[in-house]
């Protein structure tokens, strides 16, 4: 419903109004669309004011909890006509837990853990996502039940190095992310995930060469466009690195 | 040798001897393995992380209304 003689920031904020209300339903996407038009050009107008950008940024983040709501609704949808295809179960759980709903990813996959207790995927499964809801405890033990059934699982062994080092213990996450990259060197999982601890670790140039692996395998494999990203970390390492230099070069003279 | 090698090596040795009944073992001890775990996930959690997380909820909440 517009209303007669309102500014534009009312508009904005009675649009906003309406897209919350209605998400996916018939008249939020429009709301949507007009209220992101009359943000831009409210906050063009007056870049300083900072309820502009919260409520520009709200109006955003509703989007995006409502698009990933749809995503939840492909991924059950591609589990259901492919039971077999475990990457629509690892994005769901993802998906769940950006919507702050990791608690129904650990129901589901309890309970299909429950039903099918000799498939190591569910111990994958349920293990990903007490790790997605920050539950360390309860993905140990998870990953610890699994690997009574299949001491040298590969995914269990990931999620291990992913509970390692969400606990601080990034040394031992990093010697389980090397016996990954031996076990399957076209894996690229564990070089990110390497990468992105020793760059925490301030071990910078060690991160910049997990960068370079990504990159060149990318470049091999004819897949230089996924390369931008990691080109852009290891750019921002690299001015790490120099900057480091330059301290170190003028402490010295 | 760890705990972990000693398991491996056991499981080996099993499925060894077991010859074709070894389906229907695992899957028996699969179940125990997996119902232990359940039970230990569903006890409840402590007092301390369940009054941290009703503290959570209710700042989630409280936030939401403040923003919207």
């Amino acid at each position: 419903m517009s209303g007669q003689g309102e500014t534009l920031h009312q508009k904005a904020s009675r649009l906003m109004n309406e897209y919350e209300a209605l998400g996916p339903r018939p008249g939020g996407e429009s709301a949507y669309t007009e209220a992101m038009l009359a943000y831009q050009q409210l906050i063009a107008a007056h870049p300083e004011d900072a309820r502009l950008h919260l409520e520009y940024g709200y109006l955003q983040e509703c989007h995006g909890r409502i698009s990933i709501r749809a995503a939840v609704g492909c991924y059950e949808r591609a589990i259901e006509l492919d039971p077999g295809w475990d990457k629509p179960h690892y994005q769901l759980i993802l998906a769940l837990s950006a919507l702050v709903d990791s608690q129904r990813a650990i129901d589901l996959y309890k309970r299909r853990l429950a039903a099918s207790p000799d498939q190591i995927r569910e111990y994958r499964f349920l293990a990903n996502a007490y790790l997605r809801n920050g539950a360390l405890e309860e993905a140990g033990k998870v990953i610890a039940a699994g690997r009574k059934l299949e001491p040298d699982d590969d995914m269990l062994l990931a999620a291990e190095a992913e509970l390692l080092d969400a606990s601080g213990r990034r040394e031992e996450a990093l010697s389980a992310w090397r016996a990954l990259k031996q076990r399957d060197p076209d894996d690229l999982s564990p070089y990110f995930m390497s990468a992105f601890t020793l760059e925490a670790l301030g071990r910078c140039r060690e991160a910049a060469a997990e960068w370079r692996y990504i990159i060149s395998w990318l470049e091999a494999h004819n897949d230089t466009v996924h390369t931008t990203w990691p080109k852009e970390m290891l750019e921002g390492i690299e001015a790490k690195l120099a900057a480091a230099d330059a301290n170190v070069s003028s402490d010295n003279s | 040798m760890t705990g972990e090698d000693l398991t491996d090596r056991m499981w080996l040795e099993l499925s060894a001897l077991a010859g074709d009944r070894w389906p229907a073992i695992r899957r028996a001890v699969a179940a125990r393995i997996a119902a232990d775990l359940l039970a230990e996930l569903d006890r409840p959690p402590p007092p301390a992380s369940r009054l941290h997380r009703e503290r959570q909820l209710r700042a989630d909440q409280f936030c939401h209304r403040e923003v919207a």
